[in-house]
Protein backbone atom coordinates (compact mmCIF):
# COMPACT_ATOMS: atom_id res chain seq x y z
CA UNK A 1 0.00 0.00 0.00
CA UNK A 2 3.18 2.46 0.57
CA UNK A 3 4.45 1.96 -2.25
CA UNK A 4 1.25 2.69 -4.68
CA UNK A 5 1.03 5.61 -2.50
CA UNK A 6 4.78 6.26 -3.70
CA UNK A 7 4.18 5.91 -7.18
CA UNK A 8 1.35 7.92 -7.18
CA UNK A 9 2.83 10.67 -5.71
CA UNK A 10 5.76 10.44 -7.60
CA UNK A 11 3.48 10.29 -10.96
CA UNK A 12 2.01 13.37 -9.10
CA UNK A 13 5.38 15.22 -8.84
CA UNK A 14 5.89 14.42 -12.67
CA UNK A 15 3.21 15.66 -13.96
CA UNK A 16 3.46 18.81 -11.66
CA UNK A 17 6.74 19.70 -13.18
CA UNK A 18 5.81 19.15 -16.33
CA UNK A 19 3.12 21.28 -16.26
CA UNK A 20 5.45 24.49 -15.38
CA UNK A 21 8.14 23.44 -17.36
CA UNK A 22 5.72 23.45 -20.03
CA UNK A 23 4.07 27.01 -18.99
CA UNK A 24 7.40 28.55 -18.64
CA UNK A 25 8.25 27.62 -22.51
CA UNK A 26 5.06 28.70 -24.23
CA UNK A 27 5.62 31.23 -27.28
CA UNK A 28 3.81 34.23 -26.85
CA UNK A 29 1.72 33.50 -29.89
CA UNK A 30 0.57 30.69 -27.44
CA UNK A 31 0.21 32.75 -24.29
CA UNK A 32 -1.81 35.29 -26.51
CA UNK A 33 -4.69 32.44 -27.35
CA UNK A 34 -4.51 31.60 -23.80
CA UNK A 35 -5.54 35.07 -22.83
CA UNK A 36 -7.83 35.29 -25.99
CA UNK A 37 -9.49 32.56 -24.50
CA UNK A 38 -9.58 33.71 -20.81
CA UNK A 39 -10.59 37.29 -21.36
CA UNK A 40 -13.69 36.26 -23.74
CA UNK A 41 -14.64 33.81 -20.33
CA UNK A 42 -14.14 36.92 -18.16
CA UNK A 43 -16.47 39.25 -20.50
CA UNK A 44 -18.76 36.37 -19.92
CA UNK A 45 -19.06 36.88 -16.52
CA UNK A 46 -19.96 40.26 -16.44
CA UNK A 47 -23.78 39.90 -18.11
CA UNK A 48 -24.55 37.73 -14.71
CA UNK A 49 -22.75 39.87 -12.64
CA UNK A 50 -24.99 43.35 -14.06
CA UNK A 51 -28.08 41.16 -13.74
CA UNK A 52 -27.02 40.23 -9.72
CA UNK A 53 -26.57 43.70 -9.65
CA UNK A 54 -30.41 45.09 -10.61
CA UNK A 55 -31.82 42.18 -8.78
CA UNK A 56 -29.74 43.27 -5.43
CA UNK A 57 -30.63 47.43 -6.32
CA UNK A 58 -34.17 46.01 -6.39
CA UNK A 59 -35.14 43.61 -4.05
CA UNK A 60 -32.23 44.27 -1.05
CA UNK A 61 -32.90 41.24 0.58
CA UNK A 62 -30.34 38.20 2.06
CA UNK A 63 -30.71 36.02 -0.93
CA UNK A 64 -30.45 38.91 -3.50
CA UNK A 65 -26.80 39.85 -1.49
CA UNK A 66 -24.95 36.33 -1.49
CA UNK A 67 -25.99 35.64 -4.99
CA UNK A 68 -24.33 39.39 -5.97
CA UNK A 69 -21.27 38.32 -4.10
CA UNK A 70 -21.28 34.71 -5.71
CA UNK A 71 -21.17 36.79 -9.12
CA UNK A 72 -18.51 38.86 -7.65
CA UNK A 73 -16.61 36.03 -7.56
CA UNK A 74 -16.69 34.46 -9.55
CA UNK A 75 -16.09 37.66 -12.09
CA UNK A 76 -12.93 38.56 -9.78
CA UNK A 77 -11.93 35.03 -10.56
CA UNK A 78 -12.08 34.96 -14.47
CA UNK A 79 -10.08 38.42 -14.05
CA UNK A 80 -7.33 37.22 -12.01
CA UNK A 81 -7.10 34.46 -14.33
CA UNK A 82 -6.98 37.04 -17.84
CA UNK A 83 -4.63 39.51 -16.22
CA UNK A 84 -2.64 36.68 -15.40
CA UNK A 85 -3.04 35.39 -18.76
CA UNK A 86 -1.79 39.11 -19.83
CA UNK A 87 1.19 39.46 -17.81
CA UNK A 88 2.41 35.62 -19.33
CA UNK A 89 1.21 37.22 -22.51
CA UNK A 90 4.05 40.28 -22.07
CA UNK A 91 6.57 38.85 -20.56
CA UNK A 92 7.16 36.18 -23.20
CA UNK A 93 6.82 38.61 -26.05
CA UNK A 94 10.14 40.06 -23.90
CA UNK A 95 12.12 37.21 -23.78
CA UNK A 96 11.30 36.65 -27.12
CA UNK A 97 12.45 40.20 -27.84
CA UNK A 98 15.96 40.08 -26.03
CA UNK A 99 17.55 39.78 -29.37
CA UNK A 100 16.81 43.07 -30.24
CA UNK A 101 16.68 44.11 -26.01
CA UNK A 102 19.93 42.92 -25.32
CA UNK A 103 18.58 41.97 -21.64
CA UNK A 104 18.81 45.79 -21.04
CA UNK A 105 15.44 45.76 -20.02
CA UNK A 106 16.15 42.76 -17.49
CA UNK A 107 14.47 44.88 -14.30
CA UNK A 108 10.96 44.54 -16.08
CA UNK A 109 11.28 40.62 -15.64
CA UNK A 110 11.67 40.84 -12.13
CA UNK A 111 9.12 43.17 -11.58
CA UNK A 112 6.42 41.21 -13.84
CA UNK A 113 7.34 38.13 -11.54
CA UNK A 114 6.10 39.84 -8.80
CA UNK A 115 3.60 40.93 -10.07
CA UNK A 116 2.54 36.82 -11.21
CA UNK A 117 3.63 35.92 -7.75
CA UNK A 118 0.75 38.30 -6.10
CA UNK A 119 -1.86 37.17 -9.10
CA UNK A 120 -1.15 33.64 -7.94
CA UNK A 121 -1.49 34.99 -4.35
CA UNK A 122 -4.93 36.84 -5.64
CA UNK A 123 -6.48 33.63 -7.23
CA UNK A 124 -6.67 32.00 -3.29
CA UNK A 125 -7.67 35.16 -1.82
CA UNK A 126 -10.54 35.55 -4.11
CA UNK A 127 -12.25 32.27 -3.67
CA UNK A 128 -12.35 32.91 0.66
CA UNK A 129 -14.06 36.30 0.03
CA UNK A 130 -16.80 36.52 2.82
CA UNK A 131 -18.96 39.98 2.25
CA UNK A 132 -19.32 42.49 -0.38
CA UNK A 133 -17.10 45.02 1.30
CA UNK A 134 -14.44 42.37 1.53
CA UNK A 135 -14.82 42.03 -2.45
CA UNK A 136 -14.83 46.09 -3.10
CA UNK A 137 -11.60 46.35 -0.66
CA UNK A 138 -10.05 43.41 -2.55
CA UNK A 139 -11.06 44.76 -6.11
CA UNK A 140 -9.50 47.80 -5.22
CA UNK A 141 -5.98 45.96 -4.22
CA UNK A 142 -6.05 44.37 -7.50
CA UNK A 143 -6.91 47.69 -9.52
CA UNK A 144 -3.85 49.39 -8.38
CA UNK A 145 -1.69 46.21 -9.09
CA UNK A 146 -2.85 45.95 -12.88
CA UNK A 147 -2.29 49.70 -13.40
CA UNK A 148 1.40 48.69 -12.74
CA UNK A 149 0.96 45.59 -15.27
CA UNK A 150 -0.81 48.33 -17.50
CA UNK A 151 2.55 50.43 -17.49
CA UNK A 152 4.69 47.25 -18.38
CA UNK A 153 2.63 46.70 -20.93
CA UNK A 154 2.68 50.07 -23.05
CA UNK A 155 6.46 50.48 -22.12
CA UNK A 156 7.10 46.61 -23.16
CA UNK A 157 5.36 47.86 -26.53
CA UNK A 158 7.02 51.05 -26.78
CA UNK A 159 10.69 49.28 -25.98
CA UNK A 160 10.61 46.98 -28.70
CA UNK A 161 9.10 49.24 -31.56
CA UNK A 162 12.06 51.84 -30.80
CA UNK A 163 14.35 48.74 -30.08
CA UNK A 164 12.98 47.34 -33.93
CA UNK A 165 13.83 51.25 -36.09
CA UNK A 166 17.34 51.66 -33.55
CA UNK A 167 18.54 48.64 -34.40
CA UNK A 168 17.47 49.40 -38.21
CA UNK A 169 18.97 52.78 -37.95
CA UNK A 170 22.23 51.40 -37.04
CA UNK A 171 22.57 49.27 -39.81
CA UNK A 172 21.99 52.15 -41.93
CA UNK A 173 24.47 54.00 -40.36
CA UNK A 174 26.56 51.22 -41.43
CA UNK A 175 25.72 51.65 -44.79
CA UNK A 176 26.39 55.39 -44.50
CA UNK A 177 30.02 54.37 -43.43
CA UNK A 178 30.68 52.43 -46.64
CA UNK A 179 29.57 54.48 -48.75
CA UNK A 180 31.43 57.43 -47.53
CA UNK A 181 34.71 55.06 -47.92
CA UNK A 182 33.74 54.67 -51.27
CA UNK A 183 33.70 58.24 -52.03
CA UNK A 184 37.00 58.72 -50.03
CA UNK A 185 38.47 56.12 -52.33
CA UNK A 186 37.00 57.35 -55.33
CA UNK A 187 38.94 60.34 -56.70
CA UNK A 188 36.53 60.69 -60.05
CA UNK A 189 35.53 64.08 -60.71
CA UNK A 190 32.60 62.61 -63.46
CA UNK A 191 29.05 64.43 -62.85
CA UNK A 192 27.35 61.53 -62.56
CA UNK A 193 29.79 60.71 -58.75
CA UNK A 194 29.92 64.61 -58.39
CA UNK A 195 25.65 64.71 -58.42
CA UNK A 196 26.16 61.45 -55.95
CA UNK A 197 27.74 63.17 -53.64
CA UNK A 198 25.59 65.69 -53.09
CA UNK A 199 23.00 63.70 -53.20
CA UNK A 200 24.76 62.01 -50.32
CA UNK A 201 25.41 64.90 -48.37
CA UNK A 202 21.88 65.88 -48.33
CA UNK A 203 21.27 62.72 -47.00
CA UNK A 204 23.35 63.21 -43.83
CA UNK A 205 21.04 65.33 -43.06
CA UNK A 206 17.91 63.28 -42.41
CA UNK A 207 20.48 60.82 -40.47
CA UNK A 208 20.84 63.89 -38.30
CA UNK A 209 16.95 64.57 -38.12
CA UNK A 210 16.49 60.57 -38.00
CA UNK A 211 18.90 60.51 -34.79
CA UNK A 212 16.95 63.24 -33.27
CA UNK A 213 13.63 61.35 -33.39
CA UNK A 214 15.10 58.02 -32.06
CA UNK A 215 16.98 59.95 -29.29
CA UNK A 216 13.55 62.46 -27.78
CA UNK A 217 11.86 58.94 -28.10
CA UNK A 218 14.38 57.41 -25.94
CA UNK A 219 13.90 60.07 -23.42
CA UNK A 220 10.25 59.66 -23.80
CA UNK A 221 10.36 56.34 -21.93
CA UNK A 222 11.22 58.24 -18.28
CA UNK A 223 7.46 59.18 -18.37
CA UNK A 224 6.54 56.22 -18.38
CA UNK A 225 7.51 56.18 -14.60
CA UNK A 226 4.40 59.20 -14.54
CA UNK A 227 1.86 59.99 -16.28
CA UNK A 228 -0.55 57.96 -18.54
CA UNK A 229 1.05 54.62 -20.19
CA UNK A 230 -1.46 54.78 -23.00
CA UNK A 231 -0.30 58.37 -24.04
CA UNK A 232 3.23 57.89 -23.58
CA UNK A 233 3.33 54.82 -25.65
CA UNK A 234 1.31 56.85 -28.28
CA UNK A 235 4.31 60.00 -28.04
CA UNK A 236 6.65 57.35 -28.31
CA UNK A 237 5.12 55.67 -31.36
CA UNK A 238 4.70 59.47 -33.12
CA UNK A 239 8.53 59.49 -32.80
CA UNK A 240 9.25 56.43 -33.64
CA UNK A 241 6.71 56.27 -36.98
CA UNK A 242 8.93 59.86 -37.73
CA UNK A 243 12.07 58.54 -37.56
CA UNK A 244 11.19 55.53 -39.90
CA UNK A 245 9.67 57.60 -42.98
CA UNK A 246 13.57 59.19 -42.78
CA UNK A 247 15.13 56.08 -42.30
CA UNK A 248 13.30 54.64 -45.73
CA UNK A 249 13.78 58.26 -47.17
CA UNK A 250 17.95 57.36 -46.76
CA UNK A 251 17.53 54.10 -47.82
CA UNK A 252 15.83 54.94 -50.77
CA UNK A 253 18.52 57.51 -51.73
CA UNK A 254 21.30 55.20 -50.45
CA UNK A 255 19.72 52.60 -52.90
CA UNK A 256 19.75 54.77 -56.04
CA UNK A 257 23.46 56.49 -55.68
CA UNK A 258 24.42 52.48 -55.16
CA UNK A 259 22.44 51.35 -58.43
CA UNK A 260 23.55 54.60 -60.68
CA UNK A 261 27.56 54.24 -59.44
CA UNK A 262 27.63 50.79 -60.42
CA UNK B 1 80.85 13.71 -81.00
CA UNK B 2 82.61 16.53 -80.73
CA UNK B 3 80.49 18.31 -83.68
CA UNK B 4 77.02 16.77 -82.81
CA UNK B 5 77.17 18.76 -79.38
CA UNK B 6 78.47 21.81 -81.20
CA UNK B 7 75.61 21.57 -83.60
CA UNK B 8 73.13 21.05 -80.77
CA UNK B 9 74.38 24.35 -78.84
CA UNK B 10 74.26 26.24 -82.09
CA UNK B 11 70.92 25.14 -82.59
CA UNK B 12 69.46 26.12 -78.81
CA UNK B 13 70.96 29.46 -79.14
CA UNK B 14 69.43 29.94 -82.81
CA UNK B 15 66.07 28.35 -80.87
CA UNK B 16 66.38 31.31 -77.99
CA UNK B 17 67.24 34.12 -80.33
CA UNK B 18 64.34 33.34 -82.73
CA UNK B 19 61.87 32.26 -80.19
CA UNK B 20 63.19 35.64 -77.73
CA UNK B 21 62.30 37.91 -81.02
CA UNK B 22 58.71 36.21 -81.62
CA UNK B 23 57.31 36.61 -77.97
CA UNK B 24 58.66 40.35 -78.02
CA UNK B 25 57.18 40.96 -81.11
CA UNK B 26 53.92 43.66 -80.49
CA UNK B 27 52.06 43.03 -83.43
CA UNK B 28 51.72 39.55 -82.66
CA UNK B 29 49.12 40.51 -79.79
CA UNK B 30 45.50 39.95 -81.06
CA UNK B 31 43.20 43.12 -80.87
CA UNK B 32 40.03 42.74 -80.36
CA UNK B 33 37.25 44.67 -82.11
CA UNK B 34 36.32 48.08 -80.54
CA UNK B 35 33.04 47.62 -79.98
CA UNK B 36 33.74 44.12 -77.76
CA UNK B 37 36.69 45.80 -76.39
CA UNK B 38 33.87 48.98 -74.99
CA UNK B 39 31.58 46.19 -73.46
CA UNK B 40 33.97 44.02 -71.38
CA UNK B 41 36.10 46.96 -70.19
CA UNK B 42 36.02 46.18 -66.51
CA UNK B 43 34.97 49.17 -64.40
CA UNK B 44 37.24 51.72 -63.72
CA UNK B 45 37.66 51.21 -59.71
CA UNK B 46 36.85 47.31 -59.35
CA UNK B 47 37.17 47.30 -55.92
CA UNK B 48 34.93 49.99 -55.17
CA UNK B 49 32.18 48.41 -57.42
CA UNK B 50 31.97 45.40 -55.37
CA UNK B 51 32.29 47.37 -52.21
CA UNK B 52 28.87 49.03 -54.16
CA UNK B 53 27.51 45.35 -54.83
CA UNK B 54 27.99 44.75 -51.37
CA UNK B 55 26.66 47.83 -50.30
CA UNK B 56 23.72 46.93 -52.16
CA UNK B 57 22.61 43.62 -50.82
CA UNK B 58 23.09 45.23 -47.16
CA UNK B 59 21.09 47.89 -48.10
CA UNK B 60 18.03 45.19 -49.61
CA UNK B 61 18.75 43.43 -45.91
CA UNK B 62 17.69 46.68 -44.63
CA UNK B 63 14.85 47.06 -46.09
CA UNK B 64 13.61 43.69 -45.43
CA UNK B 65 13.86 44.41 -41.82
CA UNK B 66 12.32 48.35 -41.96
CA UNK B 67 9.29 46.59 -43.62
CA UNK B 68 9.29 43.59 -40.62
CA UNK B 69 9.00 46.95 -38.24
CA UNK B 70 5.48 46.84 -36.76
CA UNK B 71 3.43 48.30 -33.76
CA UNK B 72 2.28 44.98 -31.83
CA UNK B 73 -0.87 46.06 -30.81
CA UNK B 74 -1.57 42.50 -28.81
CA UNK B 75 0.21 44.71 -25.95
CA UNK B 76 -2.57 46.88 -25.88
CA UNK B 77 -3.59 46.47 -21.88
CA UNK B 78 -7.44 44.74 -21.89
CA UNK B 79 -9.97 46.38 -20.15
CA UNK B 80 -11.05 45.11 -16.27
CA UNK B 81 -14.06 46.58 -14.47
CA UNK B 82 -13.36 46.56 -10.91
CA UNK B 83 -16.09 48.58 -9.22
CA UNK B 84 -18.13 45.28 -8.97
CA UNK B 85 -21.03 46.08 -6.59
CA UNK B 86 -21.23 49.75 -7.51
CA UNK B 87 -24.77 50.66 -9.46
CA UNK B 88 -24.49 51.34 -13.08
Amino acid sequence: MKKISLLFFSFFLLWAFTNIALAQNRTSSENYQELLGNYRAYQSLVEPLNVKKSRQATLQTVSSQAELLEASKNLLQGEIKAITSYSAFIKSLLAEATQVLNYRDSYLYLRLDDELAYLKQAGEKASLLSSLAEVNQFSAELKSHYQKLKVMGYQIKSIIYLESAKKVFENLKTGKDKLNNFFSENKESGSRILAAKEKFSDLNKEISASQDLLSRAESSLKEFEAGDPKKTAEKIKGLVDQALLKINIILTGYKNIAYSLK
Amino acid sequence: MIFLLFAFCLGLLSLFFFGKKKISAPSVSLPLPKAELTSSLPPPTPVGSSALQDLENDLNLIEADLKKIKEDTRLNPPEFIFDLTAED
